[in-house]
């Protein structure tokens, strides 16, 4: 290969179409008929433009303008809608506007039925809340679901807007003194010395009035207790009001999970009695959620 | 010489004539007075301006093959370039109302048909349907390809196949091509654009349009290599 094939090679499009000024098309011309090998290339190059020319054309399909008119029939109705919204002579497409109705929509939809993710969300929050507890910051806690008039306010915890379906369940407590609702022992004992070796002032068998109200559970104790429950099963707080002057739970409202159903009852009892018995769920209720509400009626 | 004998002549060279005009207008182009249709777009358009609806209808029956092929060639799938090609003319009706008589409706329209078939090949919903797809084009729309046509033009049917099996190749290799490069290739040697039609349709430069049609070629050179 000599030295300038290279150059005469890449114009060898051009003067095929013959579109190269005097100069080059001497020094390619001259060229080719000195270089064996660039006159087999510019040979091929022809050849291959002559076999791209004879590739055959292709009529268009014969309803090529009924179906067109179908398209613009169907792209008028779009058109139409542009015109309304170009009545301000802002132009604005009509995709867009598609877009961002959808867009609402979704998000709309998102939020009016939010996601089991969400609700494990609002959990996380609760267990936020629950260590706020137990490092004795329960006022602010309180403080939050309650409005100045001490009436309940639903919790702003994503959980509480779940629409998911719940069980229900209502159940009302009553409030023993007792921190483990052990029977007061008026029941079990008898009176005077009877060779048991105690006295009424024993303070074992027979509580003095002292040790009575210094027995009986206080507000935050209940409250306390009660957080720790809802820990313990998995549960979130949906809302809580207090009797204002006791400040004792008056009333709670519960999300737990059906399988820990159980466990809660039987935790609950160790606060009070249960006025009624607690209602078995129904079977295969171990995945759903129980919605519980509870009326708590505070210690005499 | 007897009547009939003239008559013979005479319907013998008729046919003749008729075979030689019909290869004529076979021929890959669709040969027309450029500047007398430009004259008779121009006249249509004003009519379209001018609220005659039915005018771009006349447009589309003159341009349609045109701009099929443009799309067919570019795309390689006889389905798409319909589609595409109805896609340019939509645009065109929507923007025949801006166009300001400043260039040819043709080259006009061939830059819509040039920037919707590039729009379409970046498109991911093409680039699945191309995956492996191959062109297909049913013989009864290819001009002088009629079935009839075939069996009496005393034609080798393995030389058929092998021009259909050769322009197969030819359209892969095009298909291969870089999207500037394909469109110079296909305006240039297969639609038969001179070069200032190129550069009014693709907007390059001359000196861009020689380079890229040049690289365009040697690049089929050797994708195509002892085949051609």
């Amino acid at each position: 290969m000599k030295p300038e094939c290279p150059h005469i090679r890449q114009l060898l499009s051009e003067y095929i179409d013959g579109v190269l000024d005097t100069v080059n098309m001497t020094a390619v011309m001259e060229h080719l008929h000195a270089c064996e090998d660039c006159s087999r290339e510019h040979e091929a190059l022809k050849s291959l433009i002559r076999e791209l020319g004879n590739i055959r054309a292709v009529k268009a399909p014969d309803n090529f303008l009924e179906k067109l008119h179908d398209r613009m029939r169907d792209d008028s109705f779009f058109d139409r809608i542009r015109e309304i919204l170009s009545f301000t002579r802002i132009r604005f497409p009509v995709e867009l506007a598609a877009f961002a109705t959808t867009a609402i929509l979704i998000l709309f939809l998102f939020n009016f039925f939010p996601t089991k993710e969400k609700a494990v969300i609002g959990n996380f929050g609760n267990d936020k809340a629950q260590s706020a507890l137990d490092q004795g910051t329960l006022p602010a806690q309180t403080a939050d679901n309650q409005n100045s008039a001490g009436q309940p306010v639903e919790s702003s915890n994503p959980a509480t807007q779940t629409r998911e379906q719940r069980i229900p369940v209502k159940l009302a407590l009553s409030l023993t003194n007792g921190q483990d609702n052990t029977p007061i022992p008026s029941q079990s004992v008898s009176f005077g010395n009877s060779g048991t070796g105690h006295t009424d002032d024993d303070p074992d068998i027979w509580p003095s009035e002292n040790d009575s109200t210094k027995n009986k559970i206080q507000p935050d104790d209940v409250n306390l207790k009660i957080d720790e429950i809802i820990k313990s099963v998995e549960g979130t707080v949906l809302s809580r009001d207090y009797q204002a002057e006791t400040g004792y739970p008056a009333h709670l409202k519960l999300d737990i999970p059906g399988i820990n159903y159980r466990r809660f009852i039987s935790k609950i009892k160790t606060l009070g009695a249960l006025q009624a018995p607690a209602p078995a769920l129904p079977e295969g209720s171990e995945d759903a959620r129980v919605l519980i509400q509870i009326e708590l009626t505070p210690p005499e | 010489m007897t009547i009939d004998a003239f008559l013979n002549f005479a319907i013998t060279s008729g046919n003749i004539l008729i075979k030689i005009l019909s290869k004529k207008m076979n021929n890959n182009e669709f040969h027309y007075s450029k500047s007398q249709d430009q004259k008779d777009d121009y006249s249509l358009i004003r009519a379209f301006h001018s609220g005659e609806k039915s005018a771009f209808d006349t447009l589309v029956i003159r341009h349609k093959d045109r701009v099929f092929n443009l799309c067919l060639r570019f795309l390689g799938d006889y389905q798409e370039a319909e589609d595409t090609a109805q896609d340019v003319f939509l645009k065109a009706y929507n923007s025949l109302k801006r166009f300001r008589f400043e260039s040819s409706f043709f080259t006009w329209l061939y830059r819509i048909a040039i920037n919707t078939c590039k729009n379409k090949v970046k498109s991911l919903g093409y680039r699945y349907r191309k995956m492996d797809n191959q062109i297909d084009i049913p013989e009864e729309s290819i001009e002088g390809h009629h079935a009839e046509h075939m069996e009496n033009s005393g034609r080798d049917p393995v030389s058929d196949l092998e021009n259909k099996e050769m322009k197969k190749i030819l359209q892969h290799a095009i298909d291969s091509l870089p999207s500037d490069q394909k469109s110079v290739v296909i305006l240039r040697d297969l639609q038969g654009l001179s070069y200032e039609e190129i550069t009014d349709v693709t907007g390059f430069k001359l000196g861009t349009l020689k380079s890229r049609l040049s690289r365009a070629r040697s690049n089929l050179r050797e994708k195509l290599g002892g085949i051609i």
